[in-house]
C-alpha cells in the first residue's frame, strides 16, 4: 500500500506541474499579460512600464523559473484589484467553496444511494422507471438555470429562502441543492446498476432462499458490497462539483473562489486569476489523490497492478 | 448495429431487427419515442432555422419590450414565446439560438471524437512508448478541473464559436481516448485481425477495416452523450460571458440576457433554459436506448416487448424480476 501511495502521489505532483506549465504557457505565451491587464486603449509607455515591472522583457525561460518558483512558494503577485496577494484573497474564500461542496455531497450521496436501491427493489416497476427518468433528469438539467428558477420560486414568489449571499442555513439550501442535481443523477444510476449485478449473486439467493426479504437483502448485504463503484462515482463527482461551483456561485452571489474567479476575469486581474485556477487545481488534484487511495484501499488488486 | 448476420435468441417466430420492429418497439417506449421525435424536430429546427423563423430574430422593437407569450404583433404570427428585453422575438432567438448551441455540441463532440478515437487507436494497437505517453497524457488531462481551465483559456485567446468548439473539443478527447483504447487492447489479440495479418494486410488497414468498424456503436452512444455534455458546458460558458459574444444568440446567453428580468418577465428564463434541458434530456434518453439496441440481449428485450424476450430467453416463460 505504501508503494502504491508513493506512486500515486508523484503522479499528482506531475499533474499539478503540468497544471502550473499550461497556466505560464496560456497566459504568457499565447497571450500577451501587458494586454490582457490593460485596457484597450492603454498609451504605449504604459504597456512598456508595465512589461517592465513584470518582467515580460526577460528570457522566457527566466519568467518560466520564476513563475514555477513563485507558484511553488504560493506566491503569484499582489492582486491588481485588491492590492493583497493574490494567494491570500483566494485561499480567504475558500472556506466557503468547501463548504458549498460538503453541503451538496451531503445531499447527493444519500438520496442518491436511496434512490438507486427504491429503482433495485423493483425493478421494471413504475418506481424504477420513475427513478431512471428523474435521475436522467438531474444529469441533463442545466444548472444555473434550475438556480434561477429556484430563486424564482421560492425566493420571489413564496419568500422562504433568501435569493442569494452568504450567511446562515438558508443561504445555502438553494446552490447545494442546485449543485446536486447532477452528481445526485449520476450515483443513483450508478447505484442501480452496482446492485442489480450484486442482486444477482449467488450470497443475495441464498439469504432470499433463507426467507430474506427483497429490502433487508439489499440494505443488509447487497449495498454493503457495491459501494465500491459508488465510492468512486461520488468521488468523481466532488471534482465536478468543485468545478460547476464557478457558475452557481456566480448566480447565488456566494463568496466562493468561483465567484472570485469571475470577478479576477472581469477586472482582468492576471495575478489572481492565476492564483485561483492553480488552488483549485490542487484542489481538485488532491480530491482525485483521496479517491484514489480510498479506491485501493477498500480494493486490493489496484494496489498491485 | 449494422451487421446483419446477428441471429438473436432461439424462438419460434423470426423477428427482424429492421425498421418495423424499431417502429413497433418505440410505440411501446413512450418515453424514447418522445426523445427521438425531439431530437428529429431540434434538428430540422437547427438547420433550417433562417427559413423558419416566424420574426427577424434580430428586429429590435421599443414598443414590444419584454411582452409575454402569445402577444400578437403586424405580421401575423403571435409572439408564441413572448418576446425580450429589446422586443425581439423570443422563439425566433431560441430557434436561431439552437442552431448555434446544437452545432458547437456536434461539432465539438467530432472533434474531440476524431482526435481521441485515434489517439486511443495509436495507444491501444501500437502499445509500447507511445501507449504509455498518450495515456499518462490522459491521465494529467482528466486531472483538471476542465471547466475552469476553458474559461482562463478563453479569457486569454477569447470567446467567439470556433475558439469555444476547440476550448471545448481540448477539454473532453480523453474520454474516448481511453474508451477507444480499451477496446482495441481487446480486438487486437482477436483472430480475425491475426487472419487479416496472415493474408498480408497492413496496420493501416486493420486498424481502419477491422478494428475501427467494430467500435462504431459504443463510440456513437458515448459521442451522443458527449453532445449533451457540450451544449451544457457551452450554455454554461456563454451564460458566464465566455462564448458566444451578442447580438449572436445561444441559449445560454438567452439565459444570461432574461436573468436581469427574471422577476418580471418569467419566459425569458423559463423557455430558453427549458430549451437546454430537454435537448440534454432527450439525448441521454436516446444514447440508452442506443447502447440497448448494440448489446443483443437487451436488443431483443426491447424489440420484443419485456415478458415475451423473458420468457423465450429463459425457454420457460412467465415473467421475473431479473433485468
Amino acid at each position: 500500500m505504501i508503494r502504491y501511495v508513493l506512486r500515486r502521489s508523484i503522479h499528482s505532483i506531475g499533474v499539478a506541474f503540468v497544471v502550473v506549465v499550461l497556466v505560464f504557457l496560456v497566459g504568457r505565451m499565447v497571450g500577451d499579460p501587458a494586454r490582457l491587464m490593460l485596457p484597450v486603449d492603454a498609451l504605449p509607455e504604459q504597456f512598456e512600464s508595465l512589461r517592465e515591472r513584470l518582467g515580460l522583457n526577460e528570457p522566457l525561460l527566466t519568467q518560466f523559473f520564476a513563475f514555477l518558483g513563485g507558484a511553488m512558494s504560493g506566491d503569484f503577485g499582489d492582486s491588481f484589484w485588491q492590492k493583497v496577494p493574490a494567494l491570500d484573497l483566494v485561499l480567504s474564500r475558500l472556506p466557503a467553496t468547501l463548504l458549498l461542496a460538503a453541503a451538496t455531497m451531503a445531499i447527493a450521496l444519500p438520496s442518491a444511494i436511496l434512490l438507486g436501491a427504491l429503482a433495485v427493489h423493483k425493478p421494471g416497476s413504475w418506481a424504477d422507471r420513475a427513478v431512471n427518468v428523474a435521475s436522467l433528469s438531474g444529469v441533463s438539467i442545466v444548472d444555473f438555470w434550475l438556480g434561477l428558477m429556484l430563486i424564482l420560486i421560492f425566493s420571489v414568489q413564496l419568500g422562504w429562502l433568501p435569493t442569494s449571499g452568504y450567511g446562515g442555513i438558508e443561504y445555502i439550501v438553494l446552490p447545494a441543492v442546485v449543485l446536486a442535481a447532477s452528481p445526485l443523477g449520476r450515483i443513483a444510476q450508478i447505484t442501480r446498476s452496482a446492485l442489480l449485478d450484486e442482486m444477482s449473486k449467488p450470497y443475495i439467493r441464498a439469504a432470499r432462499a433463507k426467507g430474506m426479504t427483497r429490502r433487508r437483502a439489499i440494505f443488509r448485504h447487497g449495498l454493503k458490497n457495491a459501494f465500491v463503484p459508488i465510492i468512486t462515482m461520488a468521488g468523481d463527482e466532488t471534482t465536478s462539483v468543485l468545478n460547476g461551483a464557478v457558475v452557481i456561485e456566480a448566480v447565488f452571489a456566494w463568496p466562493g473562489v468561483g465567484l472570485l474567479l469571475i470577478q479576477a476575469i472581469q477586472r482582468r486581474d492576471l495575478p489572481l486569476i492565476e492564483a485561483t485556477v492553480l488552488v483549485v487545481a490542487v484542489l481538485v488534484i488532491i480530491t482525485n489523490l483521496l479517491v484514489d487511495l480510498a479506491y485501493a484501499y477498500l480494493n486490493p488488486r489496484i494496489r498491485y497492478s | 448495429m449494422t451487421e446483419s448476420t446477428d441471429e438473436g435468441p432461439p424462438h419460434n417466430g423470426k423477428v427482424h431487427f429492421g425498421f418495423r420492429t424499431i417502429m413497433a418497439g418505440l410505440l411501446r417506449d413512450p418515453v424514447t419515442l418522445f426523445a427521438c421525435l425531439f431530437l428529429a424536430f431540434l434538428a430540422i429546427v437547427a438547420v433550417f432555422a433562417p427559413w423558419l423563423v416566424p420574426h427577424d430574430p434580430m428586429a429590435q422593437s421599443l414598443a414590444l419590450r419584454n411582452r409575454p407569450p402569445l402577444t400578437p404583433s403586424e405580421n401575423g404570427f403571435l409572439h408564441l414565446l413572448g418576446t425580450d428585453a429589446l422586443g425581439r422575438d423570443l422563439l425566433s432567438r431560441l430557434m436561431m439560438g439552437a442552431q448555434v448551441s446544437v452545432s458547437i455540441g456536434v461539432l465539438g463532440a467530432v472533434v474531440s471524437g476524431s482526435f481521441g478515437v485515434i489517439m486511443g487507436l495509436i495507444a491501444g494497437y501500437y502499445r509500447g512508448w507511445a501507449d504509455d505517453l498518450i495515456m499518462r497524457f490522459v491521465d494529467v488531462m482528466l486531472g483538471f478541473p476542465t471547466l475552469l481551465v476553458a474559461l482562463f483559456v478563453l479569457f486569454v485567446v477569447g470567446g467567439g464559436y470556433v475558439n469555444l468548439v476547440l476550448v471545448l473539443a481540448l477539454t473532453r478527447w480523453m474520454i474516448y481516448a481511453r474508451v477507444t483504447r480499451g477496446m482495441t487492447l481487446a480486438l487486437r489479440e482477436e483472430p480475425f485481425v491475426d487472419g487479416a495479418r496472415a493474408v498480408g494486410a497492413g496496420d493501416f488497414r486493420i486498424i481502419t477495416r477491422h478494428i475501427l468498424p467494430n467500435l462504431l456503436a459504443p463510440l456513437l452512444v458515448l459521442a451522443t452523450l458527449e453532445v449533451a455534455r457540450l451544449i451544457l458546458a457551452e450554455s454554461a460558458l456563454s451564460f458566464l460571458g465566455f462564448g458566444i459574444q451578442p447580438p449572436a444568440s445561444s441559449w445560454g446567453l438567452e439565459v444570461s440576457g432574461g436573468r436581469s428580468y427574471i422577476t418580471t418577465a418569467w419566459w425569458l428564463v423559463s423557455f430558453s433554459g427549458a430549451a437546454i434541458f430537454l435537448t440534454a434530456l432527450s439525448l441521454n434518453l436516446f444514447a440508452t436506448w442506443l447502447r440497448a439496441l448494440s448489446d443483443p440481449v437487451q436488443r431483443w428485450r426491447w424489440l420484443l416487448g419485456k415478458k415475451v424476450a423473458v420468457a423465450v430467453m429463459n425457454g420457460t416463460g412467465g415473467p421475473e424480476h431479473r433485468t
